[in-house]
């Protein structure tokens, strides 16, 4: 399988400012990716770098400023009514915490069943049940969980009814923002185990949105890292990971601990200071870098290929070659 | 003085719930060392913030907190709030997750700051003033003028978890708990925040629990670990030997489910089920364990010895 399914060119997504002192800001700026039918593409970045803001764009949750999206070939500001109906058919998404994205009235069975009444009319009563409970036994759970309302379930549960729904529909494109950051270390393991094996089964593309890196090295095939509105680095997990380009890409390597005392990096104690969120028209990472130049502070990098990645920066692999 | 900074013997935590007592921590032993950062890893419902809490006499009304917890000799548990009073904030500190909530948001940094000298060390306000811009320095917040002005909301996360650490550092004290400091922060400002805490210890507390789910952040850190289930320890010993030579199942189950950055190539393995209510009977992990004995169910492990500092309780006297 493969043809571009999702593509994203020159995304801009701004957000108001109050008109009391608190400026507009721009949550997305200039961003560009595409994504292929069964593929795998993780987006990672810090509090505030856009990465949600990204995906609910994408799902038409957010308007956008300026650039197009594109899915399956159909340009989405264009689209219809036939083809947003479409689009959400086709497009699920599991979100961060489980228990706020289940109505607390409805049983599992009603969760499950609600995308089918929707979308697939045409199907009995029958045809929705064994639906249902297949979807359910994709995700591990049991028919006895059918009845169950949300606050009858534990997070993990609950968070493998999320994914059963999303399910339900047979969709494409996956979209998860941060599936598993609120669940326990053992239960975070069975859902990215889930995730991982439901993909591959089913061939799903996945635009997997989170903060930690280690769950996304485990899940995608591609990476794209994101700094304050900007992608600043993509290319393959292989490539991105142990060959970081970016000296952003670098400073979040460095800063994930590893769960193993012999591999230390006795993080130092560095300063914080006050820094100013007026931006210039350089680089976004350049007030952080460590390696910035007046060219940086005074012009804004274009994402750029250097070998396996594509890198938004002037200088990249600086640090690489400093330290050598 | 004992040799032990911090005993801790057949701790207890009752909580009074809806569904009954729920024993939250359960005959729980540890000690610390002068300069130690000894790391509590558990999932939720494993005890660890109720220890926390019960160090510090904070368990939510209507509990009941039993066994002994002495401090430099002193014993913690049961004491009466006038005493407590005296000890919290002095000799011993405590940061939380959430910076934001642990701050007044009507109050000035340099207000909240001072205010912990006043009760303490009655100190005037210039010497006051003097050793809160010293603090925040220390914990690297170099505009440290501008931050005692400051109000919470005009500074980042990191930097008010900055000032929570500098105002919990202010007296020196000699224990230092920290529970799940960094969990709210971004990974490059818990790296910050992490290497401040490394760097402080010895010369701003005499030693210090980090409760935290993070075993990554554990082996970064810490000295020591103990690792928590149910409300019962499941382990204790340094982290070289619980990382390389675990022996409980539950710390080598928790190991073998991390993804992991270093190792992206092995697979990672689920511990299947979830954590539950801990039932008083035999060890609580034994619904989850797949080296479970017949015994596990009913008779609370016994404490193996399994090295010079190296606690297991199982019933498994070898990893199977």
């Amino acid at each position: 399988m493969s043809g571009r399914l999702v593509a994203i060119r020159n995304l801009v997504v701004e957000y108001p400012g109050s008109g009391h002192g608190v400026p507009s800001l721009r949550a997305v700026d200039g961003v560009s990716l595409g994504l292929d039918e069964g593929a795998t593409l993780g987006i990672v970045g810090e509090s505030g770098s856009g990465k949600s803001t990204l995906a609910r764009a994408l799902l038409g949750l957010v308007d956008i400023h300026s650039g197009q999206i594109e899915y399956a070939g159909m340009a989405m500001a264009a689209a219809g009514r036939s083809g947003w109906r479409r689009f959400r058919r086709e497009v699920q998404v599991v979100f961060q915490d489980p228990a706020a994205s289940l109505d607390p009235r409805m049983s599992v069975a009603k969760i499950l069943a609600e995308p089918l009444l929707v979308h697939r009319p045409e199907l009995g009563t029958e045809q929705v049940r064994e639906t249902t409970i297949a979807r359910l036994r994709d995700v591990g759970l049991a028919d006895a969980h059918l009845q169950r309302l949300p606050r009858q379930l534990s997070g993990g549960e609950c968070q493998r009814v999320a994914i059963a729904r999303a399910l339900v529909l047979e969709p494409r494109l996956l979209i998860c923002d941060e599936p598993v950051s609120a669940l326990d270390i053992s239960i975070q393991a069975q859902i990215l185990a889930l995730l991982r094996e439901l993909q591959r089964r089913l061939g799903l593309a996945v635009l997997f949105i989170a903060h930690d890196l280690s769950v996304v090295r485990y899940l995608c095939q591609r990476v794209a890292v994101m700094y304050r509105g900007r992608l600043v680095e993509t290319g393959s997990a292989d490539a991105l990971f142990d060959q970081p380009q970016h000296p952003y890409t670098r400073a979040l390597l460095r800063s994930v601990p590893v769960a193993d005392p012999r591999q230390r990096r006795n993080f130092a104690a560095t300063p914080a200071a006050f820094t100013a969120n007026a931006m210039g028209g350089g680089c976004v990472y350049a007030e952080r870098c460590q390696h910035a130049r007046e060219r940086c502070r005074a012009e804004s990098p274009a994402l750029e290929q250097q070998g396996d990645v594509a890198v938004a920066c002037f200088f990249p692999g600086a640090e690489a070659r400093s330290t050598a | 003085m004992s040799a032990e900074l911090l005993e801790v013997d057949d701790l207890g935590v009752c909580l009074a719930t809806a569904a009954g007592d729920l024993h939250a921590v359960d005959s729980l032993g540890f000690s610390l060392r002068e300069g130690e950062l000894l790391g509590i890893v558990g999932e939720s419902g494993s005890g660890k913030t109720q220890t926390a809490l019960a160090l510090m006499g904070l368990t939510p009304a209507g509990s009941r907190v039993s066994g002994s917890a002495r401090l430099d000799g002193q014993e913690l548990i049961g004491q009466p709030e006038a005493a407590l009073n005296d000890l919290r904030g002095d000799r011993i500190a405590m940061v939380f997750q959430d910076p934001q909530a642990a701050l007044n948001p009507y109050l000035r940094i340099g207000v909240q700051l001072t205010e912990v000298l006043e009760q303490h060390r009655d100190l005037d306000t210039a010497a006051a003033v003097g050793r809160a811009v010293e603090m925040l320095r220390a914990v690297g917040l170099d505009d440290s003028e501008r931050c005692m002005r400051s109000f919470p909301h005009q500074l980042s996360g990191g930097m008010r978890q900055r000032v929570t650490i500098a105002m919990a550092l202010l007296c020196r004290p000699r224990l230092l708990i920290a529970d799940e400091p960094t969990t709210a922060l971004d990974v490059t400002v818990q790296a910050q925040i992490l290497g401040l805490l490394r760097v402080l210890k010895g010369t701003h507390y005499g030693a210090g629990l980090l409760i935290t789910h993070d075993l990554g952040v554990v082996a970064e850190v810490c000295d020591r670990v103990l690792v928590m289930y149910g409300g019962r320890p499941m382990e204790v010993a340094d982290v070289d030997a619980l990382f390389h030579r675990g022996h409980h199942p539950y710390t080598r189950a928790l190991l073998r489910s991390l993804p992991r950055l270093d190792r992206p190539e092995s697979g990672l393995v689920p511990i299947p089920g979830q954590p539950g209510r801990p039932t008083g009977a035999g060890c609580p992990f034994n619904t989850r364990c797949v080296e479970r004995l017949e015994q596990c169910a009913a008779v609370v492990p016994p404490k193996l010895d399994i090295a010079p500092g190296h606690l297991s309780f199982c019933h498994r006297s070898a990893p199977a």
